[in-house]
């Protein structure tokens, strides 16, 4: 068991810890927007995080202490269909009909997301250096009175 | 049981109820890109009606959550404002900020008062 | 006879209170509590104990801190500066006291 003080920073952590996560994921998809061949075997297949409010251990939250930020659940693969595109002096194209199996990332949604997240990264640094300056505004109550 | 100065008790509450209206904003905020969560706030009603029946208990109670009303679901379920929750922190803020002030001035005159 | 300087050491601080209540009898019992009112050593007394339970109360928000009973960072603050300041007024308190003691003791009679 771990002491946890200051649990209000903890929520906005965990914000900016998912965030980046998810930028991670946004750039990893961006770099392989054209690798046709993967590990799995195919072209690339774009990947997500999904996300989920934690809860405390009822599963509910019907007061400010139940709320502990967000959880990271897992990364899964978006398994929507491959564009094909002509191209058959492409090594991994089809040799009968041509088509080259392109991976399902779409830069433009991508570019947006990359967009979202660093907003939302903000969004909880903020909340969390005003939790910071909380905290400090009320210990200066002691100092103040020497 | 009660404190040996209860001028202070009004002005705790509020900070109280201030911290933990930013524990839900930040919630909120944490969750901006969670498919279907659904933005919540804290009972100010609730406060108000803690505050008007002598706020006596000790320690302050925790508030209720509920969801926000009148907001429109993204996409993906979510219905989180991110410039109305930036704004509710900022205002949050200046709040916590004031009340804090107020209860370092009220330390002050009772210091004053005790040194004579 | 003046009951109140043939007293011990509590003697010139109930007579301080005999000055109010010239019709009381001369027994030093009815100085130190006079009808109709605390004596001042039960209203030291009283607030004294209210001073502890500042204390306790602040050690005990402490303790809750420090255990990770509590994250309530404003109610511990708040707890240790009632109880600074209760004690900063018992420590006034007591200092007049003792000065009015000793004024008392360099009087002339």
């Amino acid at each position: 068991m771990q002491i946890q003080h200051f649990n209000g920073a903890n929520i906005s952590a965990s914000g900016m810890a998912a965030e980046r996560q998810r930028m991670e994921v946004i750039a990893n998809n961006i770099a392989n927007a054209h690798s046709t061949r993967s590990a799995e075997g195919g072209a690339y297949r774009r990947q997500l995080l999904v996300f989920s409010p934690a809860m405390n251990d009822r599963g509910r939250q019907e007061s400010a202490n139940d709320f502990h930020g967000v959880q990271v659940l897992g990364r899964v693969t978006d398994h929507s269909e491959l564009p094909l595109v002509y191209n058959p002096g492409h090594p991994d194209a089809d040799p009968e009909s041509g088509l080259l199996a392109m991976p399902n990332v779409k830069l433009p949604s991508e570019m947006i997301d990359l967009i979202m997240a660093s907003r939302s990264y903000e969004a909880n640094l903020k909340a969390l250096s005003s939790f910071r300056q909380m905290v400090e505004q009320t210990l200066r109550l002691l100092r103040r009175g020497g | 049981m009660d404190a040996m100065f209860p001028q202070f008790r009004l002005l705790s509450h509020a900070l109280d109820f201030a911290s933990q209206n930013h524990r839900v904003i930040s919630q909120n905020l944490a969750n901006i890109n969670t498919p279907n969560y659904q933005a919540r706030q804290l009972s100010f009603e609730q406060f108000l009606d803690h505050i008007q029946k002598g706020h006596r208990s000790e320690p302050p109670p925790q508030y209720d959550v509920h969801l926000t009303a009148g907001l429109t679901a993204r996409a993906d379920g979510n219905n989180v404002d991110l410039d109305a929750e930036l704004g509710n922190l900022k205002r949050n803020d200046l709040t916590y900020q004031a009340l804090n002030e107020l209860l370092g001035a009220k330390f002050e005159i009772m210091k004053a008062a005790i040194k004579g | 006879m003046n009951p109140a300087i043939t007293n011990s050491a509590i003697g010139p601080i109930a007579g301080v209170q005999g000055i109010y209540s010239p019709t009381s009898s001369t027994t030093a019992e009815r100085l130190v509590r006079p009808a109709g009112g605390e004596s001042f050593g039960d209203v030291v007394q009283g607030y004294l104990q209210q001073v502890n339970a500042d204390q306790l109360r602040a050690d005990t928000a402490i303790a809750d801190f420090v255990s990770g009973k509590t994250d309530n960072i404003q109610q511990v603050v708040l707890a240790m500066a009632n109880a600074d300041l209760s004690f900063q007024f018992l420590m006034e308190i007591r200092n007049k006291i003792i000065e009015s003691f000793h004024e008392l003791m360099r009087m002339q009679f």
